[in-house]
């Protein structure tokens, strides 16, 4: 993440990273400033707040800082011009002021009215996750300050629990540990975000078979694509909730099987053969067309009817258009455009029905019809 | 979790022929299984029985068999186990009658199981059951840490239908109708009570079968219907009301709510599919005992399969009126088959053609193929309205119900293998009864047994 910043010691601009900081970590990236000094941040033109080595602030970038031109009287006073801090500013709240410069992590804290237990983060912060602030830490208000509750984790955890927050009209700070809720169950991420593939195998359900919803706190269910990223610090998302996809259903394409002994024979018969779907179909590549035709081979296609086994095969198809050496029309062909291919349809059909349909011997009727074709049989 | 274990009928007779020795002694068998998986049971399904003969014995004595696992779980017959997905049952005799596992057999199978799931990376249920004199038999899943869940319902699927419960094992009820005095009351439910049974199809037929199930006070009854009660439906769907009409009630709502207000206890799951949907058919394989009730080619090819792979008994109950040009009646026939898995179904009895199964999946999932090929006059499939008539509705389903109740209490003076097939023609006066015990078709022999991994559903 970008979080590079610069900042002013003086009239010298030193280059930092953004983020949650006590003064001790300022004074080892301010050049030659000696340890009995007092640091300031210039919060105006006219007003300076002593940095203590145990003071916290949140650097964004641009802030000034300085030696104590005369030496600090009140450490902590109070006075005008403490500037606005946002609290909670999604939710309940909005802005807040305080009167001294510092305040500690309790003090935030206790300016929630709804929640009496609650953890603290500094938010808002560029190129940074979000900072949490414990309870007797002394911070520094500066410009640009924004502060959110969440209420406690169950067991004090450090892992953000998104349902509570949302369940508490909360947002979720932005950290890399949260507790999601996949159905009934909660379950551990260290990300902030995650596609919906991932939330599904983290329940272990298959992409392929499941869907997933989001539950917002409004009670609204919102599908999430398995290829969508969920951001877990927008608030109001309760819970996720999976259903198992309608496998065989009219709407959805199902993909087409076949028996063990037909993919065997499939697979020792041809180089190269697949399945189709929509319609669902055998595809099988340089087929070998017996002689009389104007092509050697072509790509055969035999389309499984629904219910196969319980089914017969019927008729084939082949692409290119086949036509006789001898130039005599082929009888029962015609043109049809399946899998954006144009395929010449050979309307044969079995005198009985075959009580054991197999595609070996589908090709037997087929290899049989062009031979009869082309008058190849005896 | 319901677990069960379904045998075939021949696998029954063949492990009872080899446990079951004149000498008194006790005898072992291997049967290995393919499973049915829901989200509410697991069944194990028998696919092949390997007896376990003399030469591969060590000993056997009255309360004590041991054999030699070298002989039988070979490497090469580890591999097959492995690569074909099955569970391993493992079955003795008691000829002393003990209706419970002994302290040898707990020993044994904590020490034989744990190494059996190690022959297989993925989730697999293994059972141990036991043969009692009588036939009768109980058993207990193993799992991987050797911990022991009783097998609920041990079932076969012959022409005598045999279930027993492992609630009632150790009680002295007559389950195999030795006291015929309780058959239709007390005996009747003492049966009905643990079974779930699957209607599809809840119109003419299928009602009362529901009306008669219900009745008789069964556990579970599975309702399978995707239709609503239309006005049509009035003069011969039972407790069809003009209130449903007017409010589209789905039919399966709709005996639901009459079987409530019996007050009898039948827990009634709906499911608003017909049998191409995929969840309707997973609710189906948990059913001990499926009626079709259904006039469609597909359906009935739907529940041959099922019946075929997890070995569930299949009763079939259809009507058929033909009228003439000038709508005289030349046909009336009530018919009621039943199909026992392995034996000749309903498509070998011409009951159904494949290309009217054919021709309907066409109907169903690609409509515009199905008209061009119905234009071109490829279909032969000819529409007939039949008038349906609540009397003749009756009549088939009381056949095939009192049938069932004859292969639950086994009270036909001739075997029931012979009833197969029952017509009463009311044209004719005639009623016929056939037996159908030729094999079946190969298209199903070779998918008995074989559950989840069944390869007939798989392009519905």
């Amino acid at each position: 993440m970008e979080n590079k910043i610069k900042i002013m010691f003086g009239e010298t601009a030193i280059s930092t990273s953004a983020g949650l900081v006590c003064g001790k970590d300022i004074r080892n990236v301010l050049p030659q400033f000696s340890d009995d000094s007092i640091l300031v941040l210039k919060l105006s033109h006219k007003v300076e707040v002593p940095v203590g080595d145990a003071d916290y602030l949140v650097l964004r970038g641009k802030e000034v800082f300085a030696p104590a031109g005369q030496p600090v009287a009140n450490e902590n006073r109070q006075m005008d011009g403490v500037p606005c801090v946002q609290f909670n500013g999604y939710g309940p709240g909005g802005s807040i002021s305080f009167d001294t410069a510092k305040v500690t992590g309790g003090e935030l804290k206790a300016r929630d009215n709804a929640l009496t237990d609650c953890r603290l983060f500094a938010t808002n912060i560029p190129g940074s996750n979000d900072c949490e602030i414990e309870e007797d830490w002394r911070i520094i208000l500066k410009e640009g300050d924004a502060f959110i509750t969440i209420p406690q984790s169950q067991n004090g955890g450090r892992y953000v629990d998104i349902e509570v927050c949302a369940k508490n009209h909360r947002h979720p700070p932005k950290v890399n540990e949260y507790l999601i809720k996949i159905d009934k169950e909660k379950f551990k991420v260290d990300k902030p975000a995650m596609c919906g593939q991932d939330i599904l195998m983290l329940a272990s359900k298959e992409p392929t078979e499941w869907l997933l919803n989001q539950k917002l706190s409004d009670g609204k269910r919102v599908r999430v694509e398995n290829d969508q990223v969920i951001d877990f610090t927008v608030p109001g998302i309760e819970r996720f909730e999976t259903t198992p996809k309608e496998v065989q259903q009219g709407n959805s394409p199902t993909k087409p099987d076949l028996h063990q002994e037909d993919k065997e024979f499939l697979s020792s018969t041809y180089k190269k053969w697949e399945l189709k779907m929509d319609p669902n179909a055998i595809l099988v590549y340089d087929f070998l067309l017996p002689k009389g035709y104007n092509l050697e081979k072509a790509t055969m296609m035999i389309l499984i009817p629904p219910n196969y086994p319980g089914a017969n095969f019927d008729m084939f198809y082949l692409c290119p258009c086949v036509s006789r050496s001898d130039g005599v029309a082929i009888n029962c062909t015609s043109k049809k455009d399946l899998h954006k291919l144009i395929w010449q349809e050979w309307s044969r059909h079995y005198q009985q029905g075959n009580p054991l349909p197999s595609v070996a011997a589908h090709v037997s009727f087929i290899n049989f019809a062009l031979a009869l074709e082309v008058g190849g049989t005896s | 979790m319901i677990q069960r274990l379904a045998m075939s009928a021949r696998h029954y007779r063949g492990l009872r022929e080899n446990l079951l020795r004149s000498d008194g002694k006790e005898a072992a068998a291997i049967i290995l299984c393919h499973r049915g998986k829901t989200s509410d049971s697991c069944i194990l399904v028998s696919h092949c029985v390997i007896p376990i003969r003399d030469v591969a014995t060590i000993d056997r004595t009255e309360v004590r068999v041991s054999w030699d696992c070298n002989r039988i779980f070979t490497p090469a017959f580890v591999e097959n186990f492995d690569k074909n997905l099955y569970s391993l049952v493992t079955v003795h005799s008691h000829p002393s009658g003990m209706r419970s596992f002994s302290a040898v057999d707990d020993y044994n199978d904590r020490r034989l199981f744990p190494s059996v799931y190690g022959w297989h990376d993925d989730k697999r249920e293994h059972a141990s059951a036991v043969m009692l004199p009588d036939g009768k038999m109980f058993g207990r899943y193993v799992d991987e840490e050797g911990n022991f869940s009783d097998i609920d319902c041990i079932c076969v699927a012959d022409h005598k239908l045999k279930f027993w419960h492992s609630k009632d094992i150790n009680e002295n009820s007559q389950i195999e109708g030795e006291c015929q005095g309780q058959i239709f009351s007390v005996g009747t439910y003492s049966i009905m009570k643990h079974l779930r049974i699957g209607v599809v199809g809840c119109s003419g037929t299928g009602s009362i079968i529901v009306e008669m199930l219900a009745r008789n006070r069964v556990g579970e009854i599975v309702l399978v219907d995707d239709d609503k009660v239309e006005t049509a439906n009035l003069n011969r769907i039972l407790n069809s009301k003009s209130g449903d009409v007017h409010n589209k009630t789905p039919k399966t709502t709709m005996l639901k709510k009459a079987i409530a207000t019996f007050g009898l206890g039948t827990k009634v799951v709906c499911v608003n599919e017909r049998t191409d949907s995929f969840f309707a058919r997973e609710i189906l394989k948990s059913c001990d005992v499926i009626f079709g009730c259904i006039d469609s080619a597909e359906g009935r090819f739907h529940l041959e399969a099922l019946s075929t792979a997890y070995l569930i008994p299949y009763f079939d109950i259809g009507v058929r009126i033909d009228l003439d040009q000038d709508e005289d009646v030349t046909h009336a026939i009530a018919a009621a088959h039943y199909v026992c898995p392995g034996e000749m179904g309903l498509r070998a009895r011409g009951v159904y053609t494949a290309k009217q199964v054919a021709s309907e999946g066409l109907h169903r999932k690609q409509p515009t193929l199905y008209m061009d090929q119905k234009k071109r006059g490829y279909l032969g499939v000819v529409e007939v309205h039949q008038p349906a008539v609540i009397s003749l509705n009756m009549l088939a389903a009381s056949l095939s119900f009192n049938d069932f109740l004859a292969r639950i209490h086994y009270f036909r003076l001739d075997d029931d293998s012979q009833f197969a097939v029952q017509r009463i023609n009311l044209v004719t006066g005639q009623y016929e009864h056939e037996s159908c015990d030729d094999e079946a078709e190969q298209l199903f022999l070779r998918d008995l047994g074989t559950g989840d991994t069944n390869q007939l559903l798989i392009n519905v």
